[in-house]
């Protein structure tokens, strides 16, 4: 399966504002205004995505197949309601979990060369 | 659930967002996400059913609009670099696919370059003679601080200069300047061992360096002249210290045959006003009408030139009260230094610069021209290309960068062609037209060369992507409507025609004129014949160092003269104070005997001039009436000879044979002069203006300390030249003569119009051999494509002759077309050359209509060829070629 890492390894590193979206369509398909307060809330009010930031990134991750128009609306209910919704496809929890690992080796060289915290010992 | 009614504020803020975003995102990007991207806005617009307030909304517009900005940008760059992962890697191999069609097409290529090249070539170095001559600053401290004073005289309405005690009043009493110099520059002999140098001297206070800001580069400056000596030292320039060995501080040195002592060298550089190789101490003259001065001042901080000019123009005023008569309706002029000093060269340089101007988009129309011609043969290609998907936006690109490519080449090729005109340019001007600026391609220039090229680029390009890209999109959509795509480029080609047409016939208009004018001052009789005549300026001093007198310049005179005369081979020999062609002038105010006796400034105006005898058959100027000057009037009663203009003048209607005259006061102790002959005219006052009067008086008779010895004789003869110097020199100790100059090297036949006259002309061909050529090119394409046509119609036996009275009576409609507007045009601009005329209208109907007959028979004759061309061709292989 070369040819599947390859492809998730293509997509490392991925921005920021990819790597909200993804972290906000982990649990839950979201159209944009969902996955723009979700950020807004896991942060704490730090990043704010705007629309076109926002609506970019996503047509950059429909393209490579990490994210794609939800087929099934998560609540029958808000049918007709004209939104689109999103939803992270299998391609795109691997790349997800592929970027955390990496970051997650960088924090680890951080702290061993005791840059994490400057003020400390 | 029901919800509450959207406030209009909102509404307003989402239909405005909606209308936004399809201007900040490119359509393909819009295609299905603007209404949700619309939605968005609406819900953080009303977030949570609790609309925002107005400063709620409005931080949310300032975010809504950066992120417009930025990433609807982004989009847009991201959809005209194509698809590819960064924006600019396309860059690279747009460039290299334009590159490889074009060296592919090397003829199309080398034509397109080097049309270029001429363009941006001659707009380069037109530019670099404006930037040096009317850009680069002064090279003094704070150059723009610096201005010039003048006297300004009403009745006149000219500059006049100023006399010492003028500008010392000036200087004391005036508030926003923090320094001001009198200066005046004339011709000196410097002498050092065996050579005797011919160089411009400025004669100034000490304060001029304190006003410019310059210090020597050794020794000092010397100290203020003492009141009516002159001071004897001197500070030279680096160019003379370099050339003449020995001139250090503490050096002597002969100047106009009176020692002088250096006190220091300039730094290279610097030889201000312009061409200066020494500054003496100025004379305090202390004679108010005694003029001749210039000045420069350098503004006190937070002053400005016209607060300046009001201050000095209330002190004039005063002075005219304090002394009744010498200031009447006289003003102070202060403008700044560097306009005051280009004042003549700006309007023929700008005039340049917009000829050149016109020669590029000659040029740029001719390689779209030739562009637009390839690209119609390359119809197919673009079709496959189309059909393997190229999109329309990378088409254009391609064409674009082909025009960029092809810009850059020809202005590469074109810096050092450009480099070569400027010189050439600098070297034809006429001496001190330029100021002596050294030309040269400094980053301004390049910079300058770059836009140029860009514009290019952009000119000649932008058309042909165009149309390419409009073309590929016809191909995408299988459009059978050839037809009037055709049309539509046949209408484009005959625009194309008649545009450049139109502005060659306005360069060639212009240039008409001009040359014109050139003949026109050819004709205009200058009052005497330079022939073979040659001049030797000499200046006479005293041995001790003071003014010489009037007597001991009479005695010097005369014996010069008879030492001349007696040199074998030549032929005439005489003096003059001013001669024929301007120097020293003198001209002062003269009251008719028997007149009414007018106020001072009233009376004519005349130019008083000192001669030897045999002086105007040496140099040609007609005796009209009576005789001329002999050795005999040195003594006895006070003679002279008149010019008519001054004969007319004061005598309208009476014979001036007889008749008496004086400069000063009509009072018992005048000293009147009797008219014993008229003389023709001199042009004295410029070529194109009316002659000054003129009263010729024996040496000795006045106060003229200059003296040109005028000689004609048989050049030919080995060691004439020298031996004529010695005559002069051995005439009196310490006399300097510096050099024997051919008169006809003095006269300026309107050197400055001339200068404008060339350039215009050149540039005019320029355009002229380039309009033809795009004629030429785009007719004879048209015609190309119709060889077929043509080919059949002689094969079933029409005449040629009749074909090709069609085909130019087709290409001669865009060309009459460009005839009319181009001399509308030039009729318009007319204006710009006004001043540069002399006899002849800026609309003279002559010019206008031979030049459009030139242009049109051109075309014709442009059209003509290639149709005959075609219709010759065996009609046999035409129809088998195609």
């Amino acid at each position: 399966m070369s040819d599947a890492s390859d492809t998730v390894e293509s997509a490392l590193p991925l921005s920021w504002v990819e790597f909200h979206v993804l972290l906000a369509l982990a649990s839950e398909p979201l159209h944009g205004y969902g996955i723009m307060l979700d950020t807004e809330e896991r942060t704490g009010g730090r990043v704010t995505l705007e629309p076109g930031n926002l609506y970019r990134a996503l047509k950059r991750m429909q393209e490579r197949g990490m994210v794609e128009r939800a087929e099934r609306l998560p609540e029958p209910a808000l049918e007709n309601e004209r939104r689109r919704y999103y939803c992270i496809t299998e391609l795109g929890r691997r790349v997800a979990a592929a970027e955390t690992r990496r970051m997650e080796e960088l924090v680890e060289m951080s702290h061993a060369r005791r840059l994490a915290d400057p003020e400390g010992a | 659930m029901s919800r509450a009614p959207t406030p209009l504020r909102i509404r307003l803020s989402v239909a405005l967002y909606r209308r936004l975003l399809r201007v900040a995102f490119p359509p393909s990007f819009l295609e299905g996400r603007s209404q949700e991207m619309v939605e968005m806005f609406r819900d953080r617009a009303t977030g949570g059913g609790r609309p925002r307030g107005a400063p709620g909304l409005a931080s949310l517009w300032v975010r809504t609009l950066a992120d417009l900005a930025r990433h609807g940008g982004a989009e847009w760059m991201g959809e005209l670099t194509g698809p590819g992962p960064a924006p600019f890697s396309g860059l690279g191999s747009d460039v290299r696919q334009a590159a490889r069609a074009l060296v592919a097409d090397r003829s199309f290529t080398a034509v397109a370059v080097a049309t270029l090249a001429l363009g941006v070539g001659a707009n380069t170095a037109v530019f670099s003679v404006v930037d040096a001559t009317l850009l680069r600053p002064l090279p003094y401290p704070e150059p723009d601080r610096l201005v010039a004073v003048s006297r300004w005289d009403g009745p006149s309405a000219a500059r006049a200069s100023f006399s010492y005690p003028d500008v010392a009043d000036l200087a004391t009493a005036q508030s926003t300047l923090e320094g001001l110099a009198p200066y005046s520059e004339r011709w000196v002999t410097v002498q050092a061992g065996e050579v005797d140098l011919s160089l411009k001297a400025t004669a100034a206070p000490p304060e001029l360096f304190r006003v410019l800001r310059v210090a020597p580069a050794s020794g000092r400056v010397y100290d203020e002249a003492p009141p009516e000596r002159p001071g004897l030292f001197a500070v030279v320039s680096a160019r003379v210290a370099a050339s003449l060995p020995g001139l250090a501080p503490g050096a002597a040195v002969r100047i106009d045959g009176t020692t002088h002592t250096v006190t220091g060298v300039m730094p290279s550089g610097f030889d201000f006003p312009d061409g200066t190789g020494l500054w003496i101490p100025l004379e305090r003259d202390s004679q108010r009408n005694s003029h001749g001065l210039a000045a420069v001042g350098r503004l006190a901080p937070g002053a400005t030139a016209a607060r300046a000019e009001g201050d000095l123009s209330r002190i004039v005023q005063a002075l005219e009260e304090r002394y009744p008569g010498r200031y009447v309706q006289n003003r102070a002029r202060v403008e700044p230094l560097r306009e005051y000093f280009t004042e003549t060269a700006r309007p023929i340089l700008l005039l340049l610069l917009g000829t050149v101007a016109v020669v590029l988009v000659i040029a740029c129309v001719n390689v779209t021209a030739l562009t637009l011609v390839r690209a119609a043969a390359r119809r197919d290609d673009l079709h496959v290309r189309v059909a393997l998907g190229a999109s329309r936006a990378r088409i254009g690109r391609l064409a674009l960068m082909e025009s960029v490519l092809v810009a850059a080449a020809g202005a590469f090729v074109g810096l050092p062609v450009a480099a070569w005109a400027a010189r050439a340019l600098a070297a034809l001007a006429p001496a001190g037209f330029l100021r002596d600026q050294p030309v040269r391609l400094d980053p301004r220039v390049l910079g300058f060369t770059l836009l140029v090229a860009a514009g290019a680029a952009v000119l000649a390009g932008l058309l042909p992507a165009l149309c390419a890209a409009r073309t590929a999109s016809l191909a995408a959509t299988a459009s059978r409507s050839r037809v009037s795509h055709d049309r539509r480029t046949g209408l484009l080609r005959s625009g194309l025609v008649a545009g450049e047409v139109a502005l060659a016939v306005m360069l060639l208009a212009g240039a008409g004129l001009l040359a014109r004018t050139l003949v026109n001052l050819q004709r205009v009789p200058l009052g005497y014949e330079p022939g073979t005549v040659r001049a030797m300026p000499v200046a006479v001093r005293d041995p001790g160092g003071g003014e010489a007198s009037n007597a001991d310049v009479a005695i010097f005179v005369n014996r010069a003269r008879e030492r001349l005369l007696g040199v074998p081979g030549v032929t005439a020999a005489a003096a003059v104070f001013t001669p024929p062609t301007g120097g020293i002038i003198w001209r002062t105010r003269v009251h008719a005997e028997g007149a009414p006796v007018q106020p001072r400034p009233d009376r004519y105006l005349a130019q008083f001039n000192a001669a030897t005898a045999g002086y105007f058959e040496a140099v040609g100027i007609p005796l009209v009436r009576g005789r001329a000057l002999v050795d005999g009037d040195r003594e006895g009663t006070m003679v002279g000879v008149v010019s008519e203009t001054f004969a007319r003048t004061l005598w309208p209607d009476q014979e001036a044979l007889g008749r008496r005259f004086t400069n000063g006061e009509p009072d018992q102790d005048a000293t009147w002069v009797t008219v014993v002959g008229v003389v023709g005219d001199v042009r004295n006052d410029g070529l194109t203006d009316e002659p000054v009067g003129e009263a010729y008086l024996p040496y000795g008779r006045g106060p003229f300390a200059n003296v040109t010895f005028i000689v004609d004789g048989n050049w030919d003869l080995p060691g004439l030249t020298a031996n004529v110097r010695e005559a002069v020199r051995g005439a009196q100790d310490g006399v300097a003569v510096p050099a024997v100059v051919p008169l006809s090297q003095w006269v300026d036949r309107g050197g400055r119009t001339r200068f404008g006259a060339l350039l215009v002309g050149i540039f005019a061909g320029l355009a002229l051999l380039l309009a033809t050529v795009g004629v030429y090119g785009l007719v004879g394409y048209a015609v190309a494509r119709r060889r077929r046509e043509l080919g059949l119609r002689v094969a079933l036996g029409a005449r040629p002759a009749g074909l090709v009275r069609i085909a130019v009576r087709e290409g001669l409609g865009p060309a009459t077309l460009g005839s009319v507007v181009g001399i509308a045009l030039a009729l318009a601009g007319g204006r710009a050359i006004e001043h540069l005329l002399y006899g002849i209208d800026a609309t003279d109907p002559l010019t206008m209509a031979s030049v459009a007959l030139l242009l049109l028979c051109v075309a014709a004759a442009a059209t003509a060829a290639p149709a005959a061309r075609a219709t010759r061709a065996d009609p046999m292989a035409v129809l088998r070629s195609e």
